[in-house]
């Protein structure tokens, strides 16, 4: 259970050092120390460009974070090389060395699907499609340790 | 007899003989009088550069009242083209002009029209300085851009180059677009493009509008 029970609709807050708004593209681009906040998930990277929909409202559709990604919320913790954020089907994923920290537990591989609504993350080994943009992946094993809490009686 | 007469001249012939008080009298305005032309001569000559105060009608020029500024315009109209050779134009509640040589022009509550590729867009501002040169206004307050496409900005302290069709500025800034408030330490937005870029911890936040299924 990481990352769970996360609202998706809640406003997003960027923090960045330069922020270009492409109204008629409707994207944003975001580069400098790039911080996004919602609703009690962090996500941090170099860069990130935001894709959102102008219907009735705003709707952010997607975010993509790019250059040594960090999701925390809570106790848990994410990193990746590049992270892709979609806030219609609420999931997480993250590709290139992902490791997934969770107190004690440490899970690290190829990609990791993060399911935010079920807080249900799935860890690959394989890098995204196989293609290896730059992770010097364990050559695509899964790694983790857990600790099981002690039994008292 | 002619001796006795000769002697008892009438008073007419008394005033008449030489040496008499008629003589004297010529003889003392033969002198006064021509004194007396002169110097009325010399008074007339002089008058209009000596005599100040009751009799000079001449208008003294630091005693009336002097317009400070150059030009004053209530409901003041400007029109210019942008570099792609559109039409824009300002109109102001009023417009003062200060002094001739710096073309800034004051403006009050002004609204600029310009085209923009989708249609006009209007630009309102309470207060700006209109540079006629460099066809820009630099608004320091709250200025507001609507575009027909749908496309708002609202921000404070900026510069609008109607030429360029761009707003610039340097000061921190804060503001809403359509689709969220954000503020930054300089900005830059290009009106035909409908691009803002903030630079300089730039934050923004988007409120979504929440329709999306749980």
């Amino acid at each position: 259970q990481v990352f769970g029970g996360h609202n998706s609709n809640a406003p997003v807050n960027f923090d960045a050092g330069r922020i270009e708004v492409q109204d008629r593209a409707d994207r944003v681009v975001l580069s400098g120390a790039v911080r996004v906040e919602q609703a009690g998930l962090v996500l941090n990277s170099a860069r990130m460009t935001v894709a959102y929909r102008n219907t009735s409202g705003i709707e952010v559709d997607r975010i993509d974070a790019s250059g040594g990604v960090t999701i925390r919320k809570g106790g848990d913790t994410a990193t990746g090389n590049v992270a892709i954020y979609d806030l219609n089907r609420r999931l997480i994923t993250l590709v290139g060395n992902v490791t997934l920290t969770q107190d004690t537990n440490r899970l690290s591989g190829g990609r990791v699907i993060i399911d935010l609504a079920s807080g249900r993350s799935t860890i690959d080994g394989r890098a995204a499609g196989g293609s290896s943009i730059g992770t010097q992946d364990s050559n695509g094993r899964v790694s983790g340790t857990f600790t099981v809490p002690q039994r008292q009686d | 007899m002619t001796t006795t007469t000769e002697h008892i001249k009438t008073k007419r012939q008394q005033f008449a003989s030489p040496g008499s008080s008629h003589d004297r009298n010529i003889r003392w305005l033969r002198v006064l009088l021509p004194l007396g032309v002169g110097a009325l001569g010399a008074l007339l000559a002089l008058a209009p550069f000596t005599m100040s105060g009751e009799i000079s009608f001449v208008l003294d020029k630091n005693s009336v009242d002097v317009a400070k500024e150059r030009m004053r315009v209530t409901e003041a109209l400007y029109r210019g083209e942008d570099s792609q050779g559109r039409p824009f134009s300002i109109k102001a509640g009023s417009a003062v002009q200060k002094s001739s040589q710096e073309a800034v022009v004051q403006l009050k509550d002004l609204s600029a029209r310009i085209l923009l590729n989708d249609g006009p867009a209007q630009i309102r501002a309470g207060a700006g300085q209109y540079d006629m040169d460099r066809e820009d206004v630099k608004v320091p307050g709250a200025v507001q851009v609507e575009s027909a496409g749908g496309y708002r900005l609202t921000t404070n302290n900026v510069t609008v180059d109607l030429k360029g069709r761009t707003l610039k500025s340097d000061a921190p800034v804060e503001g809403r677009t359509n689709i969220g408030t954000f503020r930054a330490d300089s900005l830059r937005a290009d009106m035909s493009e409908r691009t803002v870029t903030l630079d300089g911890n730039a934050k923004l936040r988007i409120v979504q509008n929440g329709l999306r299924g749980r």
